[in-house]
């Protein structure tokens, strides 16, 4: 019989990105890419590679280039001027004139 | 009730049918370790038949380990121990693997008979085997899935479909063996409460099943010729110590790993 170990069983993998949900009221979070030929068999992959290593709430897979995504250093993600004044912490609560 | 409380001359019986669907997961999973790990098409399928192999030992494990504590043996005994002749596997399981189709095929064909065999324990008497068949049980889903999931891509190519159509005759047919239990132990099984069902009503549940789902994909093998293979006459019948020479081999292995060990 021939030998298909270079071979992928359908010709067609896509990356699929892992995301976990470990708590109830947690966000889901990024754990791994796997490889698979659709979401399918990629959720089922997941399922198995995370569930031996915890007790997962719940599991998303997403097709990795379905995702738009920031590069890297993106500098419209760094804030040009002083956003501290924003921030709750710049603020008192309560004790103001009046009270 | 209790597997010591089942009269005295039934527990040979129930042995061999223990030792035989151990001998199943075991030569299983060891099959599916040496002809997969680090060689699987991807490394997820890597990973995957790794995991299934694991638990198959798992499930041989549980029934190894009540005959061993029925006997003054061990597990490694039972496991490494034992020669060919006294095996009881499927032929199923010996025999090499070829490439990933004939693993896939070969894995829903025996996925399916175990789910058979262990929903018959746990639906059984015996509370020993029914709470550890329900254990394997819960591991057999995504064994099913798996290689079903497979069983429905592989046919989107050509070449996929060819090297399925291929798989399923010589799968189906070394898997004859699978329900052919010694008739003695057989009505054992379900006089005693081992099993929750006679053992020919599980060959017919299993065959009808399987048929249909093999014979439900693109290939040239209609669901009737696939029962036929699977209900032909066992040729040869690991059930009654009969094997291939595939068994020496793994067995020379074996005993040859067991040599160095210190």
């Amino acid at each position: 019989m021939e030998d298909t170990r270079d071979d992928s069983p359908t010709g067609g993998e896509e990356r699929f990105d892992v995301f976990v949900q470990w708590q109830r009221g947690k966000p889901h979070e990024y754990a791994e890419t796997i490889l698979a030929p659709d979401a399918e068999m990629a959720l089922l992959h997941a399922k198995r590679n995370i569930d031996v290593r915890g007790d997962p709430l719940s599991i998303w897979v997403a097709p990795q280039n379905a995702m738009a995504k920031s590069a890297a250093n993106d500098p419209a993600l760094r804030p040009s001027t002083d956003r501290s004044y924003r921030q709750p912490a710049g603020y008192s609560a309560g004790g103001g004139e009046g009270e | 009730m209790t597997l010591d409380s089942l009269p005295a001359e039934s527990q040979e019986d129930i042995q061999a049918f223990l030792l035989a669907i151990a001998d199943d997961d075991f030569l299983m999973g060891d099959r599916l370790m040496t002809r997969w790990l680090s060689q699987g098409p991807t490394l997820e399928e890597d990973t995957a038949m790794a995991s299934i192999a694991q638990d198959e030992m798992g499930h041989a494990r549980l029934w190894y380990e009540v005959v061993a504590a029925q006997r003054d043996e061990t597990v490694d005994d039972l496991a490494f121990g034992r020669p060919p002749a006294t095996r009881r596997n499927t032929v199923l399981v010996e025999r090499p693997f070829g490439d990933y189709a004939d693993t896939v095929v070969r894995s829903a064909i025996y996925h399916a008979a175990e789910r058979v065999l262990l929903a018959a324990m746990s639906d059984g008497d015996v509370e020993a085997l029914a709470s550890r068949a329900d254990v394997a049980l819960n591991e057999e889903t995504y064994h099913r899935e798996h290689a079903a999931m497979w069983l429905d891509r592989l046919p989107a190519s050509e070449e996929g479909r060819r090297r399925v159509e291929r798989a399923i005759e010589p799968n189906a047919r070394a898997a004859a063996d699978t329900f052919a239990f010694d008739s003695e132990v057989a009505a054992t099984l379900t006089a005693q409460g081992v099993l929750g069902a006679d053992v020919d009503s599980l060959r017919e549940a299993w065959a009808g099943r399987i048929s249909d789902q093999l014979g439900g994909l693109p290939v040239d093998a209609t669901p009737e010729e696939i029962r036929s293979w699977l209900e032909s006459e066992p040729d040869p019948n690991g059930r009654a110590g009969e094997h291939t020479d595939a068994l020496d081999e793994i067995t020379r292995t074996h005993q040859a790993g067991l040599a160095g060990r210190p």
